[in-house]
């Protein structure tokens, strides 16, 4: 069984992920300190929450070196909701915050231009807009017609040519729902809540 | 309006799953995580577990029947009842669920929702309305429907809504259980008000209680009773939205 570490840094749902990745066959361990990081043979980083408050926390925990040693190593790192966004350069969101800066690119408020009726958060769900020569190795085994649960208010503006994107759209707007750069992945909905494509995308990434 | 959330509504005494009319007078329907697993297969798009007891029993039950679900549910869940402050939220979260409701806890002290929202995030914090009409207004009543407040529902939804929280959830006293509608006329003076996502419980029957909601900015349903009575399926439901 292959060794998924999450790392437990910050309040939130720690145990559904923990679930998922069982499900799938992942044997999971929860990584509370900074020198577990690199045991990890897959690393999952979950967040919640506001960015500038996560970050603080993985900062307070000692995790940012270690987590970009991880990186630097090459190891496969999966980020899910603020957990995706972190992996950015950095956030506006509550006081604004910088993030790890592996992937360009700054998390900004949606931007809904003139129209107010469009609600926020986003909560929901939303499918991915690929095809099936779409070559990212997260996407297999789902169709375009997959639906993923998203919730959130602030959206990664990816700006890194070194990164894939894959998008969703919210009442028109375009959301980053996935990205890869080398073996670091995110993915901006809960895919530990969005059933079985939810599910694939763990399966996937046990695989990489 | 876009296709609106549709979530199982799972009311809960100690691990019971239950169901009343108009909040009271409690029947044994069976055990919740069953039912539970079931509406997720169906393709349920949240579980709503409100905990009708929480005040006067101890909170495990409702931390095991959370735990239980969350093994083979992958979506979200939503847990009220009796939640009086960050500690409480804590614990339901960790147990597996993704957001708290709260009603009674935040008419008493409004900062709660900002204190909630702040620490978890506002996602997590969903203002849990309960409404009943008089002959003037539409009343909040809070402690699961036993205590009148005596303050007007869309006053207090334009205060609240204010203070941070991510969604409202908008329950009708008058139509719980009844599966005879929902109270359209509450929501046509609610739903505008409302800026986050709004999501309406009570009163669902069949299908057709659906149509009037067209025209409203409505983001979810939560349905009970006429789930675990069987008089329709959350695919039927869908397949129903997606013919208006």
């Amino acid at each position: 069984m292959k060794k998924v570490g999450i790392l437990d840094y910050s309040i939130g749902n720690l145990y559904s992920v923990a679930k998922a990745v069982e499900f799938v066959g992942g044997e999971v361990y929860f990584v509370k300190c900074p020198e577990d990081i690199m045991k990890a043979e897959y690393l999952i980083l979950p967040g919640v929450g506001a960015f500038d408050r996560c970050y603080s926390a993985l900062d307070k925990g000692g995790y940012i070196k270690p987590l970009l040693s991880y990186v630097h190593a090459e190891k496969p790192l999966l980020g899910i909701c603020v957990g995706m966004q972190l992996l950015f350069s950095s956030s506006t969101e509550g006081k604004g915050s910088i993030g790890l800066g592996i992937i360009n690119g700054t998390v900004n408020l949606i931007n809904r231009g003139n129209n107010d009726q469009i609600k926020l958060p986003n909560i929901g769900w939303s499918r991915l807009i690929f095809d099936h020569v779409c070559s990212m190795h997260l996407l297999s085994g789902l169709n375009p017609t997959d639906e993923f649960y998203f919730v959130h208010s602030y959206n990664a503006y990816c700006e890194d040519e070194e990164a894939e994107t894959i998008y969703s759209s919210y009442k028109g707007l375009q959301i980053t729902a996935l990205v890869k750069k080398n073996n670091v992945y995110g993915c901006q909905f809960h895919a530990e809540k969005s059933k079985d494509p939810g599910l694939q995308i763990f399966k996937n990434f046990l695989e990489v | 309006m876009d296709k609106p959330r549709i979530i199982a509504r799972l009311d809960i005494k100690t691990n019971k799953l239950i169901k009343g009319i108009h909040l009271e007078g409690l029947r044994v329907i069976g055990n919740p995580v069953e039912y539970a697993q079931d509406y997720y297969e169906q393709g349920a798009d949240e579980l709503l577990y409100l905990d009708s007891v929480a005040s006067l029993y101890n909170r495990s039950y409702i931390k095991e029947v959370i735990k239980d679900t969350a093994k083979n549910v992958f979506i979200p869940i939503t847990v009220g009842g009796g939640i009086k402050n960050l500690f409480d939220v804590e614990k339901i979260l960790r147990a597996g669920a993704d957001k708290v409701a709260i009603n009674t806890a935040a008419v008493k002290d409004p900062s709660l929702i900002t204190q909630v929202a702040q620490t978890f995030g506002s996602q997590c914090m969903v203002l849990q309305v309960d409404v009943k009409s008089t002959s003037t207004c539409f009343e909040i009543y809070i402690d699961g429907g036993r205590e009148r407040t005596g303050v007007n529902a869309l006053e207090w939804v334009k205060k609240a809504q204010d203070l941070g929280c991510g969604e409202v959830l908008l329950t009708s006293i008058d139509k719980d259980g009844t599966k005879r509608g929902f109270d359209y006329d509450l929501l046509k003076i609610i739903a505008p008000a409302v800026k986050v996502p709004l999501i309406i419980s009570s009163g669902f029957g069949d299908c057709h209680h659906l149509e009037p909601l067209v025209d409203l900015q409505i983001d979810g349903i939560a349905i009970g009773s006429a789930l675990h009575y069987n008089n329709c399926t959350v695919s039927s439901i869908k397949n129903f939205w997606k013919s208006l």
